[in-house]
């Protein structure tokens, strides 16, 4: 929405607008001018006159009258006049808020929000103000009442999230790409470059004499251009920062380097600075304290590969993502069941204690983020393990279509930037002679545009496999886009996915499911607890002691749902057994048994519904159903002497939408035998439950 | 990546003194050696590192107070420009880093120390991939010795793996190449490369070969122009089983050295030299 001067002029297109866009009361975006200049509210409410010359004290106010006012702004809705009811709707939308953003090279930016906005409208300011369109490695942080750093989720209004802290953000980079050089655009590769000069200095990133030297002196290059013998003279980096602990040698050597890149262009040494940043063991690495079950001190580190343990500097311990089946969080503790090993039988579950609640929980989400998007987005992951010598694999590295694909949706000529001399690293400004045109020849020769964008959606819609089987992968750009825009056609696609798959399986001739239809027992269970607020969509506070068990990524969806959640349960075989988990220990990270509920009765391998896209259904944000699956094997003797095996599989699928029963049952016995080819469905029991209490949550893994 | 692995324009070795050979003399329960055979093998290395190889070698002259000389190896993690002086595990080897830390220092290296006296390295504990490093917590290694490793080297990536056994990490396993890693088929040796499989990034192709001590070998790179890397192993006549399974490596000139006299003493080719490279990398 465009301001505009004359306030008469806007309350009339206000209240024009008002009824068709409910939500037009996106970003009004001023650059900070006095009172009332060119903002709607200006004179447009009756309710608050004093408005006008007290604005932004006005603006503070609001935000507390909202926490406890909510009663009074809902009646206000629901006023009968709808003279009186207008300008008010009105001035209660576009009320603003001032956000105050650091921005990568320290500089400050500042904007309005709808008081009532969602994060990603003030993210979008930020990136249109920086000119960056791959927005997607990027977000904003925030600092809580903890002095915590957190992430501004887009999805979710900005006030919910900040609470009672100031508005004041930082654009940071989020999502470190593996390979930078397959970046489309020269200024994001600037942008991250600024980020890492940031993880360097702070220590984040950790690297030796020469890294820092070889790092500074491209970073040299990009911001002074070529050495110049007049211009540069004496120590002329003195004042720009390259290291935590900067020495007269570090800085000699980085002019020493400096001078061999003369015909470089700043862009050429942000690849060659990112070339050899993105080698560097730290990163892209996300690092959270934590203790083991021992309660030794250890960091959980996040990254594109997967979860990291280090204790101290150390790496102890690793998780790839394929090898996580699940990442769940309970007050303070943070746990992960991973898959046996080549040489084990059961999976695990391993525990770490953070520091508090909402520790464990931004873990949590740092986790399923980033393996969202890094799944989405990298190469195939290479086989776990060594490979053996003579195996027909090859690894091929960097090169894969999917981090190209981003490109193929920019469509532009490389943008004019100049590169701000940072402030972080400088007292006091340097000459900026960044004025260079880039050739456009930097993206990819991939179809680009909306129509590239267009087809690639028609054909996954078609009915094409889901990505994982297919090694099809979204591009991030695209990934944002079906996040926050196209929850439900997403969803449809996976089902979509599901169904197909289904088909095949059940047009099979041999396929045993057909005969046994008739022996399937269904039982039904109605809807047990009244609509209690799912995990989801309540308010954080509220629900805390609830929200322990794994939860669908719904925080990145846009749509909360307050609807209970369909879980349906479907037992094949009826007997229990269990045996004992051997969890892992001895590796610093030792198991830490969750307490009396799980471990006992998580057996025998974890299958997942659909090969690998459980993983994706699990956490993928796209998502909206949730399936874990829990095995028991029992061999009993039978008279007559032979023996006979009955393997018990209980899977839990979550969802909040009406699951399709038919199709999970399918999908159900499809698994089970696939897993177990040789093997009769004897029995199936449905039951179908509505957001089961916690109490009963915690206990269904014990059910026999 | 990993293309850095094995450069290396210099090689360090120290004699043997008759200590070594002397069995109980030498304490710590050493055997007899044949001393005279002893010295015929390790002339034979420094002659492959020299003429072979084409390595500028600097050969440290033995010292009848420190038996376990020759095993230098021991004494110094070396990767780029920087040398880390270990403090081994045994506190009779201990002066053994002096004549060396001074030898590197000479060479131009940066020299660390470890001033922790609660940390225990012993040099053929670490392997060095070209893009990580793994050091191994052994009878010989603790957690504290390993930290200091990964705060030496920050570029790298440093991971623990737990040794069972009395090895030492590169007793069981080494680098056949920029992405392949031998290892011996004992349960220590697949349990240890088991160990780094799972907490490395980088895929590696892996060959196991028959005998742990084989796997001690040494990937080299004098960066002779057209001149493919070495893989200096143990043969001649030592473990030839072993030795047939390494010709599946590709891409490298294997050269054989015989050690099975100084292994009796606990040497491996690791053990027995320190490689470096006095060139800036790239």
């Amino acid at each position: 929405m465009t301001t505009e001067t004359g306030p008469d002029s806007e309350v009339k297109k206000a209240q024009e607008e008002a009824p068709q866009q409910p939500e037009a009361a996106a970003a009004v975006t001023t650059p900070v001018t006095p009172a009332g200049h060119g903002h709607p509210e200006a004179n447009s409410n009756e309710k608050h006159p004093p408005q006008q010359d007290t604005r932004p004290a006005e603006q503070s106010l609001d935000m507390e009258e909202k926490d406890y006012s909510e009663a009074d702004g809902l009646s206000e809705r629901t006023t009968p006049s709808k003279a009186q009811k207008s300008p008010q709707k009105i001035a209660k939308k576009y009320k603003s808020a001032i956000c105050r953003v650091t921005l990568l090279d320290a500089s400050e930016y500042e904007c309005e929000v709808e008081k009532h906005g969602r994060g990603q409208v003030l993210f979008d300011l930020v990136c249109e103000h920086l000119n960056l369109l791959e927005k997607d490695y990027f977000g904003l942080t925030f600092c809580d009442a903890d002095s915590q750093k957190n992430w501004l989720d887009p999805s979710k209004e900005i006030k919910k999230q900040i609470r009672s802290s100031p508005w004041n953000f930082a654009f940071t980079v989020k999502f470190y790409p593996p390979d930078p050089a397959q970046l489309t655009e020269d200024i994001t590769r600037y942008y991250l470059c600024l980020q890492l000069r940031a993880d360097i200095i702070t220590g984040r990133l950790p690297c030796s004499f020469v890294t820092h030297a070889l790092l500074g002196s491209y970073a040299v290059q990009a911001e002074l251009g070529d050495y110049d013998a007049e211009e540069h003279v004496g120590n002329y980096v003195s004042e720009l920062r390259f290291a935590p602990n900067q020495t007269r040698e570090l800085e000699e050597r980085i002019m020493e380097l400096h001078k061999t890149y003369r015909g470089m262009t700043p862009g050429e040494a942000e690849i060659h600075f990112l070339e050899n940043a993105k080698k560097l063991s730290m990163y892209g690495v996300d690092l959270h304290h934590a203790k083991d079950s021992e309660g030794i001190d250890i960091m959980l580190g996040v990254c594109a590969n997967g979860l990291l343990i280090y204790r101290d500097r150390l790496r102890i311990n690793r998780f790839a993502w394929p090898k996580i089946l699940k990442i769940s969080y309970k007050r303070s503790n943070f746990y992960i069941k991973i898959r046996p090993g080549e040489y084990e039988q059961f999976e695990s579950t391993i525990g770490f204690k953070l520091p508090n609640h909402r520790s464990a929980k931004r873990l949590w989400k740092v986790c399923i983020e980033h393996h969202t998007f890094f799944r989405l987005v990298s190469p195939e992951p290479p086989p776990k393990g060594f490979l053996v010598m003579g195996s027909k694999f090859r690894y091929s590295g960097r090169t894969q279509a999917q981090t190209r694909q981003a490109s193929a949706l920019i469509d532009r000529p490389a943008p004019f930037f100049e590169r701000s001399s940072s402030k972080r690293y400088t007292m006091s400004r340097s000459l900026d002679g960044a004025e260079f045109s880039r050739p456009a020849s930097v993206s990819e020769n991939h179809d680009a545009g909306p129509d590239g964008d267009k087809r690639e959606e028609d054909g996954e819609s078609g009915g094409r496999r889901s990505e994982a089987e297919e090694g099809e992968v979204r591009t991030p750009t695209k990934i944002k886009e079906l996040k926050f825009l196209d929850k439900p056609e997403d969803v449809l696609l996976k089902h979509q996915a599901s169904i197909n798959e289904l088909k095949r399986t059940l047009k099979e001739p041999n396929s045993k499911l057909i005969h046994r239809d008739r022996d399937w027992e269904r039982e039904r269970r109605l809807p047990s607890s009244p609509a209690s607020p799912s995990p989801k969509g309540t308010p954080e506070k509220a629900n805390e002691p609830v929200k322990t068990e794994t939860m669908t990524v719904s925080s990145l969806a846009i749509r909360k749902k307050i609807e209970p959640e369909a879980v349906l349960q479907t037992r094949v075989s009826a007997m229990d057994n269990t045996q004992e988990n051997s969890l892992k220990s001895g590796k610093g990270a030792a198991a830490m048994i969750p307490g009396p509920q799980t471990v006992a009765t998580e057996i025998r391998s974890l299958s997942p519904i659909i090969g690998k896209d459980v993983l994706t259904s699990t956490y993928g944000a796209t998502a909206e159903t949730l399936s874990t699956s829990t095995t028991t094997h029992v061999t009993k003797t039978v008279k007559g002497g032979f023996s006979e095996t009955r393997i018990e599989k209980r899977i839990i699928i979550t969802g909040d939408e009406d699951v399709d029963q038919d199709q999970a049952l399918a999908l159900a016995i499809k698994e089970a035998k696939l897993q177990h080819p040789d093997m009769l469905v004897t029995k199936a029991v449905v039951y179908r439950e509505t957001d089961p209490s916690p109490e009963e949550r915690d206990r269904k893994p014990q059910e026999s | 990546p990993g293309e850095g692995l094995g450069r290396c324009s210099h090689a360090l070795i120290r004699g043997v003194p008759e200590s070594l050979a002397s069995g109980e003399d030498a304490g710590a329960g050493l055997p007899a050696l044949d001393l005279a055979k002893a010295q015929r093998e390790h002339g034979v290395l420094g002659g492959k590192l020299r003429q072979r190889l084409g390595l500028q070698l600097l050969e440290l002259p033995p010292e009848e107070s420190l038996p376990l000389g020759p095993l230098l190896g021991d004494t110094a993690v070396i990767q780029g420009d920087t040398a880390l002086i270990t403090r081994p595990w045994s506190p009779a080897r201990r002066p053994e880093v002096d004549g060396v830390r001074k030898a590197l220092q000479d060479l131009g290296l940066r020299i660390v120390e470890i001033g922790d006296e609660n940390a225990t390295l012993d040099g053929t504990d670490v392997l060095f991939t070209g893009r990580e490093f793994f050091v191994g917590l052994s009878k010989w290694t603790n957690h504290r010795g390993a930290e200091i490793v990964a705060d030496t080297f920050r570029d790298f990536a440093v991971s623990t793996v737990p040794v069972s056994g009395p090895s030492h990490l590169r007793g069981l396993c080494g680098m056949g190449g920029p992405r392949t890693v031998v290892a011996g088929s004992s349960e220590a040796a697949q349990k240890a490369v088991r160990a780094m499989a799972v907490l490395t990034d980088h895929p590696y192709a892996s060959l196991t070969l028959p005998d742990d001590a084989a796997a001690d070998c040494l990937f080299l790179r004098p960066g002779l122009p057209g001149v493919p890397p070495f893989l200096l192993h143990r043969g001649g006549g030592d473990l030839p089983n072993s030795q047939e399974a390494l010709q599946k490596l590709s891409d490298v000139t294997l050269v054989p050295v015989s050690c099975s006299e100084l292994e009796k003493a606990g040497a491996g080719l690791s053990s027995l030299c320190l490689v470096l490279s006095t060139r800036p990398h790239s």
